[in-house]
């Protein structure tokens, strides 16, 4: 009981706390459009083949309305991709506000289902992030009298991105602690024979029991990382082993996007009274 | 006013937190539902690295007919992860996971519940990928031979799928 005493105490201190940490949710909100707009370069040659051979189809009003970027890409795919990199382009020199944030969510929204073939959990993530981001903007500001809800709810959709992070986390160590392939380290044998994703320049031969400690590893690290970001004591000891297990993804298992996006997630937990500092010093 | 939206979103947030958990765990007597749906699509992205996404590996080795002779075989979607290996350009990651869509639901199980027009379709559409990107246009015909390994149990079984086409 005490504890949910103070848990709420905490939330609330939180949601109504004047000096957000806004220097960190501008770099949160415009390092989630970077890597947007570079993902769009890279995407740019296949684009055409995957419109031509893997045509979206529209059946419904409100996908069409939902998805009408698309429809746009599908006539003018150079117009759609020029509009994008327009609009990050404006977003990242301008500050975070709710109309940018709502059309990158929309256009990035729309291009991952243009390019689903391609997607992977880093399309899922990121669209999740740039959804909250919207409302993590205090800009425009809203009248006096409501400048205070409008504090409160970019408060809220700050801790909200913190909680999705723990979430995915504990979804995906969850599911591996409850899979007999990963407790037995089958599952890291398994992503050594993936032609196309594990990475031959650091393939070694393993046996069992080391398969079963990397395992374990991974189980470990993502169900306690959930809980141990919340204590101070171990938030920069859990990001560093987090950074160098995603790391490990870049490199050995080929899929860059999703490890940068899941590093740069983790911008949402530097911790607040040194964002303090580096402005007190700037 | 400040109060008042202070508890609205605890309390959200205390809704939200559990059926996050209620999915997460997914105890079997939670009944599909929408909401459900919505969470696992939108709202928990993951789980990553699940065991059927890992077990099963495919690759396609295509080759053509060119004067009366087959020509080498190649991987191309291998060959364009050892591009992106040796300049880190992620445009060879995305081509390679193209066409690795193209072959993963021809291979995928089982095809008896899939429709034949469907299927038709499918390797149709690989076919005419193959053949524009890859296949020189005086070849007179292509084959492809699509291989699917399973590593499971610290073992590696290996089962294929050859198609040859007429131009």
């Amino acid at each position: 009981m005490i504890s949910i005493t103070s848990y709420r105490k905490y939330l609330i201190s939180v949601l109504q706390r004047e000096n957000s940490p806004e220097l960190l949710r501008n770099v949160f909100c415009k390092s989630l459009y970077v890597f947007l707009f570079a993902k769009i370069i890279f995407l740019e040659p296949v684009l055409k083949e995957v419109i031509a051979y893997l045509p979206v189809e529209l059946n419904s009003t409100w996908h069409h309305i939902l998805y009408a970027p698309i429809k746009l890409a599908q006539v003018a795919l150079n117009v759609f991709l020029l509009l994008i990199q327009i609009v990050i382009l404006i977003a990242l020199f301008v500050r975070v506000n709710y109309f940018t944030s709502a059309l990158i969510f929309w256009f990035s929204f729309s291009l991952s289902r243009l390019t689903q073939p391609l997607a992977n959990g880093s399309d899922q993530v990121l669209n999740l992030f740039l959804f909250i981001s919207i409302f993590l903007s205090a800009k425009p500001s809203l009248p006096a009298t409501l400048k205070e809800s409008q504090k409160i709810i970019s408060n809220f959709a700050w801790l909200l991105c913190q909680l999705q992070l723990v979430l995915i986390y504990l979804l995906s160590g969850y599911d591996k602690l409850m899979s007999k392939a990963w407790r037995s380290g089958d599952a890291i044998y398994s992503i050594t024979n993936l032609e196309t994703y594990s990475n031959p320049w650091f393939a070694i031969t393993l046996n069992k029991s080391i398969f079963a400690v990397i395992a374990w590893w991974v189980i470990l690290f993502e169900l306690s990382f959930p809980l141990l970001i919340w204590f101070s004591r171990f938030r920069i000891p859990i990001l560093i082993i987090g950074f160098l297990f995603h790391m490990g993804i870049i490199f050995f298992l080929n899929l860059p996007d999703f490890g940068i996006i899941m590093i740069l997630s983790y911008i949402l937990f530097i911790p607040y009274q040194r964002e303090n500092k580096i402005l007190s010093s700037s | 006013m400040k109060q008042r939206l202070t508890t609205i979103i605890l309390l959200l947030l205390s809704l939200h937190g559990l059926f996050s958990l209620a999915f997460i765990f997914d105890p079997p007597v939670l009944p599909p539902s929408r909401l459900a749906t919505f969470y696992k699509v939108y709202l928990l992205p993951g789980p990553f690295f699940t065991e059927s996404r890992i077990i099963e590996s495919q690759s396609l080795h295509l080759s053509w007919k060119m004067k009366d002779q087959w020509q080498p075989p190649i991987n191309t979607s291998k060959e364009n992860y050892d591009n992106y290996r040796a300049c880190f350009n992620p445009t060879y990651l995305f081509r390679s996971r193209l066409e690795h869509t193209f072959y993963v639901r021809i291979l995928r199980e089982p095809y008896a519940s899939l429709e034949k027009k469907e299927r038709a379709k499918e390797i149709e559409q690989l076919r005419q990928y193959l053949s524009d990107t890859y296949v020189p246009k005086e070849a007179d015909s292509l084959r492809i031979v699509m291989i699917k390994s399973r590593a499971q149990n610290f073992k590696v079984k290996v089962d294929s799928l050859q198609m040859i086409f007429a131009r």
